[in-house]
C-alpha cells in the first residue's frame, strides 16, 4: 500500500519533466576534436568554462611554439606546476637535443617524452576529455599547430588528514579512518589488501556533479554476478548529483520500504578489507568518508570489529549483550505497558507490589507516560547531538537531571517508566547501526501494546520477524544465517569463535571459494617433540 | 498484495478493539491471600481477602519510626458461592479485585468439613489464581481469623503465612501443600488430599482475642494473636476427615520422600537421661508393593543422612565410631516410629494419604483392577513393612563440648 502511495508521487513528479534526464553540462562539447589552432581551442574553453575566477589559462612560448596552460587554481599541486612543469618547459627545453619541433615528431611527444618529470601525462585529442581532465585536477597542454594536447595529472587540493572514525571508534585496532578525498581512502584499502586480485573499478555518477565512485571487491572471492549487479544499478542512477554515499544507498537498496537497512556503511578500512574478504563489495564515494557495503545481513550490524581484534570470549559475551540491548530497546517500552496494564500476573509479587505503589497517585495511562517519556528523551537527545559540546553537556544535564527527576517527584510520571526509557534509550546506543530502526520498532510495539497487551506485543514481534524474514540484500537472505539457517555460519553470529575455527567464509557472500583458513591450525603446545628438561634455567656447570 | 492488505486489515483489528481488558496497575486492588469460610447464613459461602494497599509499602519501616508494620486491609464478604461472594466483595473495596499474586487459599475448619469443593472449582477455573498457592486450613478457626492477623514477617500478612508454610521444610512437621498437589490426589481415586494445618493462638485474654472489633473505617481492629503451621488436615474426596499431629505428619512425610530438614532427638547412647539431636540433611524414600500368595505388602525403604547438631555436655564420645553407630540406630527407631504412627493413623481414618494405591496401580496394573474398588476394605488393614537406613555423616565443629576442669 505504503509502496503504491509513493509510486504514484514518483508519477507525479516524473509527469512534469518526462524523458528529461540530468546528463552531464549544457555544453557543445559531446565529441568535438581539438583544433590544430590555439585560439579556437582556448575559446572554445573559455565558452564551456565560462568566465570562472578559478581558471587559469597562461599562454607562453616554448621553442617558438605557443603552448597554453589549463587549470583550475585550487585543484592542482602549484609546487609541482611550478617546479616540474613550468621550470621545464620555460628553461630545460632548451637544453633538449635534438630541439624539438625539428623533425617528424609533435611537439607534444617530445615534452611528453624529454621534458616533463610527471608520472601521469597523457595524449589526448577530443574535447570531452580535456574537460574531464580540466575539472579532475589536471593541467591540460595544448600546442599551437597540433590537434593533440596533453593532460598531466598534478592533484594538490587540500584534504582532511586520516583521523580516528568519529562512529567507530575501537580500543583495539587501526585508528585509521577514511577521509573524504576518494584517492586516499583507496590507497588505505590497498595497503591493506595486497593483492593482485584485488579490484578498483572506476564509475562516475552525479549527472551535474560528475561524481566518482569506485566498486571494490576481490576477484576470485566475490561472486560476479553481484559485482555485475552492483553495478548494473550503479548505472542506473540518474541524478544530477552525488553528494553523499546515501544517495547512491537509496538508489542501490533492495528494500526501499522498509525500515530496516540493507545497505551496510563504515568509516573503517579494516572494516571493508574484512568485508571484501568475506566476499562482499564495496562502493566508494568521492567526497565522503561514508562506504557502503552489499550484501548486508541484519547480523552485521552487531559485529563490530574489535571483537575480531580482542579476545574471542569477552567479544563473544559482548556480541550477546548487544543483541540483549537491542530487544531491551525495542520490546521493554512495550513490554512494561503490556504488564501494568492488561498482564500483571506475570510480575512476581514484591515487584509487581513496588510497582503498583509507584504508580499510585500517576494521572496517566502507563502507554501515556512511555509516549510522552519516550518523546522527551528523543528531544533531549536531538538537542544535544548537533549543539557544541559545553551546550551539549548542559542540555543533557538540564534534562536527564532536572526534568527527569522532578517529573517523578511531581508524580506526573512513576519512577519505573523513567528508568526503563532511561534503559532503552541507553541500550540503543549500544548498536548504532540499529539505534533508529529499533526506536521506531519500540514506538510500533508499545503503541500495539497499549491496545491489545501482550497479545498485540507479540502479534507484532511476529509481523516485524516475518517482514525481516522476507527482506533480501543483493541477494542474501537478510536474517542469514539464522533464519535460512547454515550452522557453519552460526560460529560469527551470537558468539565470535576463534579465528582457527573459522576456517571458512560466510556462506551466503563467500560461496565461490569458501576456505579461509588452514583446516587444523588451532594453536597447541609442540607434541612430539623431546620432553623439556625440568629445570629450564638451569645453569650447566 | 492480497496478504498485505489482509494484514493491514489484522493490524486494523486491533485499534477496533479499544483497548481490550486494559486495567492499569494502580487501579487494581492486588489480593495477597485469600480466605473462605462457611456464613452464618445457612447455604452461605464467606470470602475474607487481604488486599494490599500498594502506598503503604514506601511508606517509612517501622525501625526509622513509620507506621504500624502493615500494609493491607481485609474485607469479608458473602455470597451463595465462592465467585459471588468474592464479586460482591468490590462493592465493598471499589476497585477490580486481582487474584494472581494471591498466595495462600485459607479454609476454615468448618467450611473443610463440609467440603472444599465450594471453593477450589473457582479457583481451578478462573484464570487469575494460580493453583501453585499454598491450601491451609485453620485447626479449630476461621480463615477470616487467620486473615486478621497481624504478623511482623511481613507488611503484608498473607505473604507472612506463604513464608510461614515455606519454613515447614525447616522442621518438616507439616506438609506443604499446593491446590495442585490436593487437586492430583482428589483426581486419583484412592489417594487421600492433606492439606497445612494453621493454627491460631490467642495471647493474654482469651475472652477478648479473636473477636475483632469493628473500627470506623469497616475494617477490623487486630488482637494480639500469633499463627503457627504446623500438623496436617487429612481429607476424604472433598472433604475434611481428621487431622495428623506433629509426629504423624513427619511421618507422612518420611514416606512421601518430601522431609527436607528437621530435628530428631534421641536419647546418648552413654547416659540414657542426657539427649542429644540430630539434624536431618537429606531423605529419601521408595514405596515397593509386593503381592505375595495375593497377599499384598507395603514396603517403605526410608533411607536418611544426618548430621549430629547437639549434645548436652559430656554425654557422650562421638570420635567412637560405635557411640555413633548406637545413635544412627537410636535415630532409626525414631524414623520408624514416627512412620509408623503416620500409618496408623491414617488407617484409621481410612484414608490413603500416602499413595500406596498408587505405588500398586503402577507396579501391578492388572491385579490393580480388582484390588481398586476394595480399596477401602484393604487400606485399613494393610501390611505395611517399614525399612528405615539412618545415617550420621558429620559431628559438627567440635568433638567434645567443653568440660568444666576437676
Amino acid at each position: 500500500m505504503a509502496r503504491n502511495v509513493f509510486r504514484r508521487l514518483l508519477s507525479l513528479g516524473r509527469g512534469r519533466e518526462k524523458n528529461k534526464s540530468f546528463s552531464t553540462c549544457t555544453s557543445p562539447a559531446g565529441t568535438v576534436k581539438l583544433s590544430r589552432d590555439l585560439a579556437v581551442n582556448l575559446n572554445m574553453i573559455r565558452d564551456t568554462l565560462g568566465n570562472s575566477m578559478d581558471v587559469v589559462v597562461r599562454e607562453l612560448l616554448v621553442c617558438r611554439t605557443r603552448v597554453a596552460l589549463v587549470y583550475i587554481n585550487g585543484l592542482i599541486n602549484e609546487t609541482a606546476l611550478r617546479e616540474n612543469v613550468m621550470r621545464a618547459l620555460m628553461i630545460d627545453m632548451h637544453n633538449v637535443e635534438p630541439s624539438p619541433g625539428s623533425g617528424s615528431k609533435d611537439l607534444a611527444d617530445s615534452v611528453k617524452e624529454k621534458v616533463l618529470s610527471i608520472a601521469d601525462v597523457k595524449k589526448i585529442g577530443d574535447f570531452r576529455t580535456v574537460l574531464d581532465g580540466i575539472l579532475g585536477a589536471g593541467i591540460v597542454l595544448f600546442f599551437n599547430g597540433e590537434d593533440t594536447g596533453l593532460i598531466l595529472k598534478l592533484p594538490g587540493f587540500e584534504t582532511r588528514s586520516v583521523e580516528e572514525p568519529h562512529t567507530e571508534t575501537v580500543v583495539r585496532g587501526s585508528r585509521e579512518g577514511f577521509v573524504e578525498a576518494l584517492s586516499v581512502n583507496i590507497s588505505m584499502l590497498r595497503r591493506r589488501i595486497k593483492s593482485p586480485d584485488l579490484r578498483l573499478e572506476r564509475m562516475q555518477v552525479g549527472g551535474v556533479t560528475q561524481t566518482d565512485i569506485c566498486v571494490a571487491y576481490i576477484k576470485g572471492i566475490v561472486n560476479t554476478k553481484l559485482v555485475d549487479e552492483v553495478k548494473k544499478r550503479l548505472q542506473r542512477i540518474d541524478i544530477d548529483g552525488v553528494l553523499e554515499s546515501g544517495y547512491l544507498e537509496e538508489f542501490i537498496e533492495d528494500a526501499p520500504f522498509s525500515i530496516f537497512q540493507t545497505v551496510g556503511n563504515t568509516e573503517r578500512p579494516d572494516k571493508v578489507a574484512a568485508k571484501l574478504l568475506e566476499g562482499r563489495v564495496a562502493i566508494f564515494t568521492d567526497g565522503t568518508p561514508i562506504v557502503l557495503t552489499v550484501p548486508y545481513l541484519y547480523i552485521e550490524s552487531f559485529q563490530v570489529s574489535e571483537d575480531y581484534y580482542s579476545r574471542y570470549i569477552p567479544g563473544s559475551l559482548l556480541r550477546m549483550i548487544r543483541l540483549l540491548c537491542v530487544i531491551i530497546t525495542a520490546e521493554l517500552p512495550a513490554l512494561y505497558v503490556a504488564i501494568t496494564a492488561y498482564n500483571p500476573e506475570v510480575l512476581p509479587s514484591p515487584l509487581l507490589i513496588s510497582m503498583a505503589s509507584s504508580r499510585e497517585g500517576v494521572p496517566f495511562p502507563a502507554i501515556g507516560e512511555i509516549l510522552v517519556m519516550g518523546v522527551f528523551f528523543q528531544i533531549l537527545r536531538e538537542a544535544g547531538v548537533r549543539l557544541p559540546r559545553p551546550v551539549g553537556l548542559t542540555v543533557s544535564l538540564v534534562g536527564a537531571l532536572v526534568v527527569g527527576e522532578a517529573v517523578v517527584s511531581a508524580g506526573l510520571v512513576s519512577a519505573p517508566a523513567v528508568i526503563i526509557i532511561a534503559l532503552a534509550g541507553i541500550c540503543s546506543f549500544v548498536v548504532p547501526p540499529q539505534s533508529d530502526t529499533n526506536l521506531l520498532l519500540s514506538l510500533f510495539f508499545t503503541i500495539l501494546a497499549g491496545f491489545a497487551g501482550f497479545f498485540g506485543l507479540f502479534l507484532g514481534f511476529v509481523l516485524v520477524l516475518a517482514h525481516m524474514a522476507s527482506l533480501r540484500s543483493f541477494g542474501a537472505p537478510y536474517l542469514s544465517p539464522a533464519a535460512p539457517l547454515s550452522p557453519g555460519d552460526l560460529k560469527d553470529t551470537f558468539i565470535r569463535a576463534p579465528w582457527w575455527v573459522m576456517t571458512g567464509r560466510p556462506r551466503v557472500t563467500g560461496w565461490k571459494n569458501t576456505r579461509r583458513a588452514g583446516v587444523v591450525s588451532s594453536p597447541s603446545p609442540p607434541r612430539n617433540e623431546e620432553k623439556k628438561p625440568a629445570h629450564r634455567y638451569k645453569v650447566d656447570e | 498484495m492480497k496478504i498485505k492488505l489482509f494484514l493491514v486489515f489484522l493490524i486494523l483489528h486491533l485499534f477496533v478493539t479499544g483497548c481490550w481488558n486494559r486495567v492499569e496497575l494502580d487501579r487494581r486492588a492486588i489480593v495477597a491471600g485469600f480466605g473462605a469460610d462457611k456464613a452464618e447464613e445457612e447455604g452461605k459461602i464467606q470470602v475474607t481477602v487481604q488486599v494490599v494497599d500498594a502506598g503503604e509499602i514506601k511508606a517509612i519501616p517501622l525501625a526509622r519510626g513509620g507506621s504500624m508494620m502493615n500494609a493491607v486491609t481485609v474485607y469479608t464478604g458473602t455470597g451463595f458461592t465462592a465467585f459471588d461472594a468474592f464479586r460482591n466483595l468490590s462493592m465493598v473495596v471499589g476497585e477490580k479485585l486481582f487474584l494472581s499474586e494471591v498466595r495462600v487459599l485459607v479454609i476454615g475448619e468448618e467450611l473443610a468439613r463440609e467440603g472444599l469443593d465450594k471453593v477450589i472449582d473457582f479457583y481451578e477455573r478462573d484464570h487469575e489464581p494460580n493453583i501453585r498457592d499454598y491450601l491451609i486450613v485453620v485447626k479449630g478457626g476461621e480463615a477470616k481469623e487467620v486473615l486478621e492477623t497481624e504478623l511482623r514477617i511481613n507488611k503484608i500478612w498473607a505473604y507472612g503465612i506463604d513464608s510461614m508454610v515455606k519454613t515447614t521444610m525447616a522442621h518438616s512437621k507439616a506438609p506443604a501443600t499446593e491446590i495442585i498437589d490436593f487437586l492430583k490426589a482428589v483426581e486419583s481415586k484412592t489417594t487421600a488430599p492433606v492439606a497445612t494445618v494453621i493454627h491460631v493462638l490467642r495471647k493474654g485474654n482469651e475472652e477478648n482475642a479473636g473477636e475483632g472489633k469493628s473500627n470506623q473505617d469497616g475494617t477490623t481492629a487486630v488482637q494480639p494473636k500469633e499463627l503457627k503451621v504446623s500438623e496436617t488436615a487429612v481429607f476424604r474426596h472433598y472433604k475434611l476427615t481428621g487431622w495428623l499431629d506433629e509426629k504423624e505428619s513427619r511421618g507422612l512425610l518420611w514416606v512421601t520422600g518430601k522431609v527436607k530438614s528437621g530435628i530428631i532427638v534421641v536419647s546418648s547412647p552413654e547416659k540414657e537421661d542426657k539427649l542429644a539431636a540430630i539434624e536431618i540433611i537429606r531423605a529419601k524414600s521408595k514405596i515397593k508393593p509386593e503381592i505375595t500368595d495375593g497377599n499384598l505388602i507395603i514396603n517403605i525403604d526410608v533411607w536418611e543422612e544426618g548430621n549430629l547438631g547437639e549434645e548436652q555436655p559430656d554425654t557422650m564420645d562421638v570420635s567412637k565410631p560405635i557411640v555413633l553407630k548406637e545413635l544412627e540406630e537410636q535415630k532409626k527407631t525414631v524414623i520408624e516410629d514416627e512412620i509408623s504412627a503416620a500409618v496408623i493413623k491414617a488407617q484409621e481414618l481410612n484414608a490413603d494419604i500416602f499413595g500406596f494405591g498408587e505405588a500398586v496401580r503402577r507396579k501391578y496394573p492388572r491385579e490393580w483392577k480388582q484390588l481398586e474398588d476394595q480399596w477401602d476394605e484393604i487400606f485399613p488393614t494393610l501390611e505395611v513393612n517399614i525399612a528405615v537406613d539412618a545415617k550420621i555423616r558429620r559431628t559438627g565443629k567440635i568433638t567434645k563440648s567443653a568440660e568444666p576442669k576437676p
